[in-house]
């Protein structure tokens, strides 16, 4: 492991530059690269193995040290590439801390123990098994507290053991979030850590000695707590479990959070017990400036246009008449409660990319990427951490709690609620592709379809004349340079994660511009695009165009998937549209 | 953090950047040209690629049929066009060579998942190359682009041979 090969980062076949572990499965990259990796929509797949993760990443500064001391000269040249790229896009990765009570050595190969001591204040031991969690740090794998059973007292930590066996005795599905809790810093993960292979690999190479015992001790025990596991999940039907990260993170259990002291307090002389005592607090019951019940935050109704839209959907019958209710079904579900999705925005605390639920975001942070908390971390206190992009958040900034907004991509999302993400993402763009793409899909009968792709060029070029100003306007014009074959950029751009400048979401203009006036039986109302439609907002003025436009869209995926062959996006798209 | 508002008062978007040509193109670039490094450094495997001309974003790639199926002997001609945000979206891919293939098309668009949404940024020019090789062999008759293909591959083996043939050797039929 002490070559340059074993740390190139998989997606930009570089060395790693400020390495950054999906905690979720224990791959590591580029602290950008996997933040590039991930969706703005939902939650994201390891490039690796596709397990799934929903943090922002964070570097972790034991791998960090160790990859800037041993390949000095590779890793110099990286952070001046990558600094370049940051100056560029206007955004920072935060520089890591030192860790650990050694400074690092004075050449390469130089390495003790004691540089890769677990980050756990009980244990400090060299890491065994080693898991590096959402905040960087890295810690036995049995450290953590609900891993932890018969391993942990063996160690001769007992207040380890009981933090294990009371969050083991609990059954309810809050207190396994607890359990993935950073012993250093209390930063609660939503799901289980995995051991970072590379990284334990590394240790075992550098010292052998030194790790070979504790990890024989370590695989007796975790034989033991396997087998105690599966008699806990024998004896509990599994909710939090089965029901898998994402549902945890939109159940949010906000009183939960509540009751985790901010990462201030002293972490050796916390008592875990009490934790399990108050699942009644009541979460609105921040103390933070700002802070709104998040009730009031997360419900909002349907703007009247809307809803009148919906209405007179409803109102025509038949397959209209099902959509449209199907489509306010889903809306009102999705912006009330804690299942609204930030798209694009993510949690400066705990990093949750996007947000689910409540989001608070900072009126003072004067970086253009901004500061944003979810409505846990707000709850917890954790407004005086500094951003994972490095931003200056001082405890003195106001912070506020952003209502939601129903967005094009919301719209699409409540419409094929089954589909994924991505899998939307596709069906956008086949369907708003140029003529050329779209005539070879078959979806519809011929003459309808070529009378709509017609219509669609003519939109767009009457866009590119109207607005040379406009970027979605600038982009079309582009994709026509570009030849037939090219996909919407506008559309591809709008997955993008945070690094790109250019990622927005796609805005309504880019629906409106694409939609066949005569389908809409609203002719007259062919208008700009008005200022709110840049952050993609569906507000007044645009929402019945931008409605027509994506009911179509969506009557276009519901007939294919029927009728035979569908491009692209294949079996999996056709087949869960229907 | 948000991408949106960040987007919106980044100043380093203020320029409107070019649309056809990449942003970070940098990053991109050295990507490809390691990936490059790697695949001449790895011939074989019956797949191969190279970039089209002077522009990294181009590439063509070639496929040979795989030994034992009704595509050997025939080499396949693909095109690779990558964008800027490459390796976090994956490149455009279709035949250059007429295929017949229940997942590809007359235009040569190849109905493949990890080229669409299931693609990962740890896949690359060899994999996708490799991926649509194993595709060829074993097509996925269940979501087809061309259905004719896709009913003669379960039903009549020797018919499909020769459209096969008949389609690499000749124009695309009408």
């Amino acid at each position: 492991m002490l070559d340059p090969e074993d740390w190139r980062c998989p997606t930009c076949l570089d060395l790693a530059y400020k390495p950054a572990v999906n905690s979720a499965c224990g791959h590591v990259f580029c602290f950008w690269c996997l933040h590039k990796a991930m969706s703005p929509y939902a939650p994201s797949a390891c490039p690796i193995c596709r397990a799934q993760y929903t943090n922002l990443p964070a570097i972790c500064p034991k791998l960090h040290q160790f990859l800037a001391c041993q390949f000095p000269e590779t890793y110099a040249a990286r952070r001046q590439e990558t600094e370049e790229e940051e100056e560029e896009i206007g955004a920072q990765s935060p520089e890591p801390q030192a860790s650990g009570p050694l400074p690092p050595p004075a050449a390469p190969g130089q390495w003790r123990p004691q540089h890769f001591l677990c980050d756990s204040p009980r244990c400090g031991r060299l890491l065994c098994r080693p898991a590096v969690l959402i905040c960087g740090h890295a810690v036995c794998r049995d450290c953590l507290p609900g891993s932890s059973g018969s391993g942990a007292s063996s160690q001769g930590t007992p207040a380890a053991a009981t933090a294990a066996s009371s969050s083991l005795a609990s059954s309810s599905p809050g207190s396994a979030r607890g359990a993935y809790e950073c012993p250093a810093c209390r930063l609660a993960a939503r799901q289980p850590p995995a051991v970072c292979k590379q990284l334990a690999d590394l240790l075992g190479e550098l010292f052998a000695e030194e790790s070979r015992r504790p990890e024989a001790e370590a695989q007796a025990a975790q034989e033991a707590r396997q087998a105690e596991e599966q008699a806990a999940a024998a004896a509990s039907t599994g909710t939090a479990a089965a029901q898998g990260v994402n549902a945890g993170a939109a159940k949010g259990h906000p009183g939960l959070a509540l009751q985790t002291p901010p990462p201030s307090a002293s972490p050796a002389g916390d008592q875990p017990e009490p934790q399990e005592q108050q699942p009644e607090a009541a979460p609105g019951g921040s103390s933070q400036p700002g802070g709104q019940p998040p009730a009031q935050a997360a419900q909002q109704s349907l703007s009247p246009s809307l809803t009148s839209a919906l209405r007179r959907r409803q109102a025509e019958g038949g397959a209209q008449q099902a959509m449209a209710e199907r489509l306010e079904q889903s809306l009102r579900r999705m912006t009330a409660g804690e299942e609204y999705v930030w798209h694009g925005v993510g949690c400066d605390g705990c990093g949750q990319y996007p947000i689910q639920g409540r989001r608070h975001k900072c009126l003072d942070c004067p970086e253009a990427i901004g500061f944003d908390l979810c409505g846990a971390c707000m709850d917890r206190g954790l407004s005086d951490i500094v951003g994972r992009f490095n931003q200056r958040h001082t405890p003195e900034h106001r912070m506020r709690s952003v209502r939601p907004r129903i967005t094009a991509m919301h719209m699409l999302k409540a419409a094929n609620p089954e589909l994924p993400m991505e899998q939307l993402m596709w069906l956008l763009e086949m369907a708003l592709a140029p003529e050329g793409e779209e005539g070879e899909e078959g979806e519809e009968a011929g003459q309808q379809q070529q009378q709509a792709s017609e219509e669609q060029q003519q939109q767009q070029q009457d866009g590119q004349q109207q607005g040379g100003q406009q970027q979605n306007d600038q982009q079309a014009g582009a994709a026509g340079d570009g030849g037939g074959s090219e996909l919407l950029p506008v559309l591809r751009r709008g997955p993008r994660p945070a690094y790109d400048p250019a990622a927005e979401e796609p805005s309504p203009a880019a629906y409106a511009s694409h939609q066949p006036q005569q389908r809409t039986g609203q002719q007259g109302r062919v208008q700009g695009p008005a200022g709110g439609e840049a952050e993609g907002l569906i507000d007044e003025p645009a929402v019945t165009e931008v409605h027509v436009a994506l009911e179509r869209l969506l009557l276009h995926s519901g007939t294919g998937s029927d009728s035979g062959p569908s491009s692209g996006s294949g079996s999996d798209a056709g087949g869960g549209s229907s | 953090m948000n991408t949106a508002a960040r987007t919106a008062a980044s100043p380093a978007k203020g320029g409107a950047p070019d649309a056809s040509r990449p942003l970070d193109t940098g990053a991109v670039t050295k990507r490809l040209q390691q990936e490059l490094m790697s695949l001449m450094a790895s011939s074989g495997d019956g797949v191969s690629a190279f970039p089209a001309g002077d522009s990294l974003f181009d590439w063509v790639g070639t496929i040979n049929g795989a030994e034992g199926t009704a595509y050997e002997g025939c080499t396949f001609r693909l095109s690779l066009r990558f964008t800027s945000e490459y390796p976090f979206k994956p490149p455009a891919v279709r035949f250059e060579t007429p295929c017949f293939h229940p997942n590809v098309d007359t235009y040569g668009n190849i109905c493949l998942d990890i080229l669409k949404d299931k693609w990962s940024a740890a896949y690359s020019v060899k994999t996708i190359l490799q991926s649509i090789q194993s595709l060829l062999a074993d097509p996925n008759v269940d979501s087809p682009l061309n259905a004719h293909a896709a009913k003669l591959w379960a039903v009549n083996d020797a018919e499909y041979r020769a459209l096969v043939q008949k389609t690499y050797a000749g124009p695309r039929p009408a």
